[in-house]
C-alpha cells in the first residue's frame, strides 16, 4: 500500500466519522417498567410470583388432530443430555428420524437463534432466555393436546410452572443442582457443612491456590458469590451486591490463582482442581475421567437442603418449525419415565416426572446411592433459588459485573 | 547493500508487452471474478456488518440492530470502549495481557523460529525437503487439538511433570495449568510457531547465496557476516512472519481458557468473546473488535509500507 493509498484510507474514515457527527436517529429507547419486565415488556418471573407469557395472533399453536409429518425433526439441544437411547427409541415408536444439533451451552445458542441461522424444530431453552424468545416470537405456544404425558406424568408443582405459567410455551426439561464439589483425597478433611456459611469456603481453605475453579457462566459464578456474601436473590441487579461479588471474585483470585471454566467434571477427576464449584451432575461424570486407580469414592458433592441454586430448562418448538407435530411428540416423548431414567443415567440430571424422584432413582438402583447428594431432590427444587429472566438493564449490570470479574480489572 | 548496488543498471527479465494477447478481453478479470465475489462476501461484508452493529444499539429484546448507514453512526459506544482500556478502565488489563503476551510469544517466536528457518533455508542440504514437511506436521491437526494435547502433557500427572521428577529437577509435581502468564506466552509460541516460520524460510530461502559469500569474500567473519549480511537482509521477512503469526494471537482466547482460565490472564479476545455471544452488549462486543481490527489493519499497513520501501531501495 502506498503511503498516499493510506492517506486515503484514512480520509474516508473520517469523512464517516464526520457525517456520524452530523446525523441522528432514533434508537434503543426502553419501553416498561425497567426493574420488572424483561423483554417485549414481559413481566420477569420469579418463584414467588409466576408469568404467564403473552399469547399473540399472529403466533398461534398448531390446531388438534393433525398427522405426523415425515421429518426429519430437527432437535437442538445441549451437548450430553438427551442420550442416544432417546433417539432411537423415538424413531423407533414414531418412524420420524431425529437430526440433533448440539451447543455448547445455551449463550452459544441463543444468537444462533435469534438471528434466524439456526433451522430447528424443537430446542431445549433455558429458563432465563424463554421471555426473549417468546417476545421475538421465535417459538410457538404449544398445544396441550399432543401432550398426553405432561398432565399424566409431571411432577404437581409443574403443571403450571413459575416461568411459564398454565405451560403455554413449554414442556419441562431437566433438573439439576449447582454446589461445591471436592477431591476427598486432597482435602480429607472438609467439610462444608462445619462452615457457617458453606460457600465461603472457598474463601477460607488454605493450601488451595491453584485448584479453585468456578463456573465460566455469569449466572453461575456471580449468584454463588452471592449467595456466600448473603444475599439470597440471586437475580439482584442492585450495584452494591454486584460490586460486592465482584470484589469477592477478584480477592478470591488472588487468592487462589481461581480457575473459570466450564469442564468441572473434567478437571476435579484429573486432580487439576481440588475444590470447584460444580453441577450436581458433573460428580456423576467425573467418574469416566478418573484415573483407575481412584476411587469414585473421593468425589463429593455439596448443596443445602433448603436455598439450593437449582438450575432447569425446558423445551419449546419453533415458530418457524417443519415437523410441529413431530416436535410435540419428541416433548411428549421426552416426559415418560423410561426416557428419565435413561437420561439419568447418561448424564445425572432428573426429568421432573413421577417415579423420578431422587430418593426413588437410588432406591430403584437407577443410580449408585454414592450419588444420592448430587441430584437435587424435590425439597431442593420446591426450595431452591432458580435464576430467572433479567431486563435489559439487569442483564447490562450483570454483564459489566462478569466484565469486571473476567478482566481482572 | 542498496548503497552498493546503487548506480548499476539493473537488468530484468520483462514479459512481451502484448502477453496478454493471446486471451480474450475480460479474460483476466472473469478468471478473478468469483475470488473477488468471494471475499466480498465473506470478508468485506462481516467486516462492514461488525462496524455496524458497532454504531448500532441493542434492542429491549437483546437483538443487535446494525446501523447501516454510515450517516446516522452513534460513535457513543466505541469512544466508551476506548475510554475503559485507558489505565483504570475495564479493558486496561486485558489490553495490557494481550500486548505483553503477544510481545513475549513473538520474542519467542523470533528466538526459537529464525535458527530453524534460517538452517532449513541454508544449511539443510539433502533433508531441506524432509525437514519442510516436518515442518508442516502441526497443520495436520487443528490448534485446539494441539493445545488439548498439551494440556495432557502440562497436568499435574503429565509427562512434564514426570520427566522433570524423574531427573530430579522437581520434587513435587508443579502447578503448570494454573493461571501462570508463562505458561500462556509458551503455549501462544508454541500454537503460533509454524505460522511464523513458515512464510520466514520461504523468504530466508529468496535470500541471494551469493551476497552471504560475497561478505566473506571481502574478509567478514561468520558473526560479522550475520550481523551485517544476514539479518539485514532478513528484516522484511522477520516483519512479515511477524505479522502473520501476531495478527490470529491478537484475537486469541482459547489459548488462555485452555492453558490457565484465570481472570488474572484473560486477553482482548476473552472480552469479546463475552460480549459478542449475546445479551444487550454486543454493540461493545463489536466495537472492541473493530479498534482490535484497525490496530492489526496499522499493523498490516506498516508491514506493507516497508516491505514495498524495501522492494524499491532494491531496485534503485
Amino acid at each position: 500500500m502506498s503511503r498516499r493509498g493510506l492517506l486515503q484510507g484514512l480520509g474516508l474514515g473520517a469523512g464517516a466519522l464526520a457525517l456520524a457527527a452530523c446525523a441522528t436517529r432514533e434508537g434503543g429507547s426502553t419501553t416498561g417498567n425497567a426493574a420488572t419486565q424483561g423483554p417485549g415488556g414481559i413481566d420477569l418471573a420469579r418463584p414467588d410470583s409466576p408469568v404467564k407469557l403473552p399469547l399473540y395472533d399472529d403466533n398461534q399453536a398448531i390446531k388438534s388432530g393433525l398427522n405426523p409429518e415425515a421429518g426429519p425433526l430437527k432437535v437442538y439441544c445441549w451437548t450430553g443430555t438427551v442420550p442416544k437411547k432417546t433417539f432411537a427409541s423415538f424413531e423407533e415408536k414414531y418412524g420420524i428420524e431425529v437430526r440433533p444439533t448440539f451447543y455448547g451451552s445455551p449463550d452459544e445458542a441463543l444468537p444462533k437463534i435469534l438471528s434466524g441461522s439456526m433451522d430447528f424444530d424443537v430446542y431445549e431453552c433455558s429458563m432465563e432466555q424463554l421471555p426473549i424468545l417468546v417476545a421475538n416470537k421465535v417459538i410457538q405456544p404449544v398445544n396441550s393436546s399432543y401432550l398426553p404425558n405432561y398432565e399424566a406424568n409431571v411432577w404437581d408443582h409443574l403443571q403450571s410452572p413459575w416461568y411459564d405459567a398454565d405451560a403455554s410455551y413449554t414442556t419441562p426439561g431437566y433438573y439439576w443442582s449447582t454446589g461445591i464439589a471436592w477431591r476427598e483425597d486432597h482435602l480429607p478433611d472438609f467439610d462444608p457443612a462445619s462452615f457457617e456459611n458453606p460457600y465461603d469456603a472457598f474463601w477460607q481453605l488454605d493450601g488451595i491456590a491453584g485448584k479453585v475453579q468456578f463456573f465460566d457462566y455469569m449466572r453461575d459464578a456471580l449468584a454463588m458469590t452471592l449467595l456466600r456474601n448473603g444475599v439470597s436473590d440471586i437475580n439482584t441487579t442492585e450495584k452494591a451486591h454486584l460490586d460486592a461479588a465482584v470484589e469477592a471474585l477478584r480477592e478470591l483470585t488472588e487468592r487462589t490463582r481461581l480457575r473459570l471454566s466450564t469442564d468441572a467434571y473434567q478437571t476435579l477427576a484429573q486432580g487439576t482442581n481440588w475444590i470447584e464449584q460444580a453441577w450436581g451432575a458433573d460428580v456423576y461424570f467425573a467418574e469416566f475421567y478418573l484415573p483407575k486407580n481412584i476411587s469414585p469414592e473421593v468425589l463429593k458433592f455439596w448443596a443445602p437442603e433448603d436455598g439450593a441454586m437449582v438450575t432447569s430448562d425446558s423445551w419449546v418448538i419453533s415458530r418457524n418449525a417443519k415437523n410441529p407435530v413431530a416436535a410435540h411428540l419428541w416433548m411428549d416423548h421426552l416426559l415418560e419415565r423410561e426416557q428419565g431414567v435413561n437420561t439419568v443415567q447418561y448424564s445425572g440430571v432428573i426429568t421432573p416426572v413421577r417415579g423420578m424422584e431422587m430418593e426413588n432413582v437410588v432406591a430403584d438402583g437407577i443410580m449408585d446411592a454414592r450419588l444420592l447428594t448430587a441430584l437435587p431432590s424435590p425439597e431442593q427444587i420446591a426450595n431452591g433459588v432458580f435464576h430467572g429472566p433479567l431486563s435489559k438493564e439487569g442483564e447490562t449490570a450483570w454483564q459489566n459485573a462478569w466484565l469486571a470479574v473476567k478482566s481482572y480489572a | 547493500m542498496a548503497k552498493r548496488l546503487a548506480g548499476r543498471k539493473i537488468l530484468r527479465l520483462s514479459s512481451a508487452p502484448d502477453a496478454d494477447a493471446a486471451y480474450p478481453r475480460g479474460f483476466w478479470h472473469a478468471l478473478g471474478a468469483p475470488g473477488v465475489a468471494w471475499f466480498a462476501l465473506w470478508v468485506l461484508v462481516p467486516a462492514y456488518t461488525i462496524v455496524a452493529v458497532s454504531m448500532g444499539y441493542v434492542s429491549d429484546s437483546m437483538l443487535p440492530v446494525p446501523e447501516w448507514d454510515p450517516r446516522y453512526w452513534n460513535l457513543e459506544t466505541l469512544s466508551a470502549v476506548v475510554r475503559e482500556m485507558a489505565p483504570g478502565g475495564i479493558f486496561a488489563k486485558v489490553l495490557m495481557n494481550t500486548v505483553t503476551y503477544v510481545l513475549g510469544a513473538l520474542v519467542l517466536c523470533v528466538l526459537i523460529g529464525y535458527p530453524v528457518a534460517y538452517y532449513i533455508a541454508k544449511q539443510a542440504g539433502r533433508w531441506k525437503v524432509l525437514l519442510i514437511v516436518l515442518l508442516t506436521i502441526p497443520f495436520w491437526t487443528s490448534y485446539l487439538m494441539r493445545m488439548l494435547a498439551w494440556i495432557g502433557l502440562l497436568s499435574t500427572d503429565g509427562y512434564t511433570n514426570r520427566l522433570l521428577m524423574s531427573i530430579g529437577i522437581l520434587d513435587e509435581p508443579y502447578g503448570w495449568l494454573e493461571g501462570h502468564s508463562f505458561v500462556v506466552v509458551i503455549s501462544l509460541a508454541y500454537g503460533y510457531l509454524p505460522y511464523f516460520i513458515l512464510p520466514l524460510l520461504a523468504s530466508l530461502d529468496r535470500i541471494d547465496d551469493r551476497l552471504i559469500d560475497a561478505g566473506k569474500d571481502l574478509g567478514l567473519s561468520s558473526v560479522q557476516t550475520f550481523i551485517r549480511v544476514i539479518l539485514p537482509l532478513s528484516k522484511a521477512p522477520l516483519i512479515a512472519a511477524s505479522t502473520v503469526a501476531i495478527l490470529p494471537m491478537c484475537g486469541d482466547f482459547y489459548t488462555t481458557n485452555l492453558m490457565s482460565g484465570s481472570p488474572a490472564t484473560a486477553m482482548i479476545g476473552n472480552q469479546i468473546q463475552v460480549l459478542a455471544q449475546g445479551g444487550p452488549q454486543q454493540n461493545v462486543g463489536a466495537s472492541l473488535a473493530l479498534l482490535l481490527q484497525l490496530a492489526l489493519i496499522l499493523l498490516l499497513s506498516y508491514y506493507l509500507y516497508s516491505s514495498s520501501k524495501a522492494t524499491k531501495a532494491v531496485a534503485a
